[in-house]
């Protein structure tokens, strides 16, 4: 499953469903909450397993979908359930990385893909990478605001604006956290965790 | 000139359609036209984006259900999702109707809460005879629909076999059919005594002047046993097992909850006893022990009550 797709799917068309299954959870309807979670347990894990790493993804998701339960009292409707539902998630994901405190062992497939400058040879090297490699491994390279900035993004398919939303911060850290965390898995992919040419790191 | 090239930030965001503005959109394009640098890195940054986007690990369909039955079990065992204004608060601890977990023959329960004030009011959703399911894994999880919140001074009360109970050695039982229909069970070639002698729970504190009333095997507990303060043990046709196991296990005090359940294909019972804090404690002991409560959980095959799998907690209150 693609959970681009899926929250494509989400945002567009099943808000009111949503709003619907929220309600009726509310008042205390265990079918409507179950349906509710099955619903967007696929793209929540997702978020999660990316994350936290496999090994405590279903712990993670876990404690994600039983914040949400506890927080659906307090969920105004100013933004989107799965707006709303990724930041719950997020933050959870988050204790659960400081409480763990650990990352991703690293491990790489294939070193023959690299020469010792950490220059890819072609961009076909880098289809096989990305096919071989291990994102855990490359995304635990970045630091926690990258991730969850990358991940948010490119894995989830929020806005810059919901992004910063779920993150609750200016809209412009985003597309930083986004942009370096990008050039930081491109390093990785490399090699190499040094810039290998001589364009700016900021704005000109 | 380096500083012509277009930065990473501007790059990502054109790759997201998310610059903020036309005229940085205009002349970036119109740069990216000219310059292979720059359409380069924005390549790169296109492939590392599409690698994050396209590489989520499949949903595993029996991971999700475990999930979601074991979230669902544990919201039932705290609070109802509605406001809680209308709750009758009370001084019950939660031996969580949460998932109870067991694996490889070890069970856990993970979620326990307490409220603070006292009112011994029976207003609380009573006990539904709980069911149980182990699922694939070695996951149990118990019957949201199950109340198991129980008063802090009924799990802290001593079994009201306690003082009666000989140290008999806990020998391997010898069971048959006959002898578990009557609630007996023979202990190296003796009887054992009759469940009719074996209260099903522990006293209440409502039910506390008559904390020896026996409970027939196959009765269980009354509705008015429940509202005295019991809402979580249900009854028969498994009240059996009850008092073999405590034949066994001398330090079991009262009986917290009792479910059926599937376990790994064999038909099982659940049974989750608070341990008796005053086996040999000191006064200091016991304070101690005030502030947690041991429980002791035992898996038992339906058919003839043998042990499947045990463990003990130590609930924080």
């Amino acid at each position: 499953m693609n959970i681009q797709d899926d929250a494509s799917d989400l945002l567009s068309g099943t808000h009111e469903s949503d709003h619907a299954l929220v309600h009726a959870s509310r008042g205390g309807d265990g079918a409507a909450l179950d349906a509710l979670l099955r619903r967007h347990y696929p793209r929540l894990f997702g978020l999660c397993r990316r994350m936290v790493g496999e090994n405590d993804a279903d712990d993670a998701t876990q404690n994600a979908l039983m914040a949400i339960v506890r927080g659906l009292p307090s969920f105004d409707g100013h933004s989107t359930f799965v707006t709303w539902s990724y930041r719950v998630a997020t933050n959870a994901c988050l204790d659960e990385i400081r409480r763990r405190a650990k990352r991703p062992v690293l491990k790489l497939a294939d070193d023959d893909l690299y020469e010792t400058t950490g220059s890819l040879r072609s961009q076909s090297d880098i289809d096989r990478v990305t096919d071989r490699i291990d994102l855990d491994a490359a995304l635990a390279t970045l630091t926690i605001d990258q991730r969850v900035a990358v991940i948010l993004r490119d894995l989830c398919s929020l806005s810059y604006n919901e992004i910063a939303i779920v993150l609750d911060i200016a809209p412009g850290t985003v597309r930083s956290r986004i942009a370096r965390g990008r050039g930081q898995l491109h390093d990785f992919l490399i090699g190499n965790s040094t810039t290998v040419d001589q364009r700016p790191s900021s704005k000109p | 000139m380096t500083n012509n090239h277009l930065t990473d930030e501007i790059l990502s965001a054109l790759l997201d359609n998310e610059n903020s503005s036309d005229s940085v959109a205009h002349v970036s394009d119109a740069h990216l036209a000219n310059c292979t640098i720059c359409t380069t890195r924005l390549e790169e940054l296109r492939t590392v984006s599409e690698w994050v986007a396209t590489s989520l690990p499949t949903t595993n369909q029996q991971r999700m259900e475990q999930t979601i039955a074991a979230t669902l079990s544990h919201a039932a065992s705290e609070k109802p999702l509605k406001s809680g204004r209308n709750f009758v608060r009370r001084r019950w601890m939660a031996a969580g109707a949460a998932a109870a977990i067991i694996a490889a023959g070890a069970i856990a329960i993970p979620s326990l809460s307490r409220n603070e004030s006292r009112n011994n009011q029976a207003s609380l959703p009573l006990a539904t005879p709980g069911s149980s399911q182990i699922i694939n894994g070695g996951h149990l999880i118990l019957d949201a629909t199950t109340d198991l919140r129980i008063p802090i001074q009924t799990a802290l009360a001593p079994s009201p076999t306690d003082a009666k109970e000989q140290s008999g050695a806990a020998g391997n039982r010898q069971l048959n059919d006959s002898n578990l229909e009557s609630g007996k069970t023979t202990e190296s070639g003796s009887s054992a005594e009759s469940s009719d002698t074996t209260p099903t729970t522990a006293p209440s504190p409502a039910a506390a002047s008559s904390p020896n009333e026996a409970a027939p095997p196959s009765a269980g507990l009354s509705r008015d046993a429940s509202e005295s303060g019991f809402p979580f043990v249900t009854s028969e046709p498994h009240a059996r097992c009850e008092p073999l196991i405590r034949k066994d296990d001398k330090r079991l005090g009262a009986l917290l909850y009792r479910a059926s359940a599937d376990f790994v294909g064999e038909q099982a019972i659940v049974e989750v006893f608070a341990l008796s804090p005053h086996d040999g404690k000191s006064a200091a002991d016991e304070k101690v022990a005030k502030s947690s409560l041991d429980l002791r959980a035992y898996v038992l095959a339906a058919s003839d009550c043998r042990v499947l799998s045990a463990q003990s907690f130590d609930l924080k209150k």
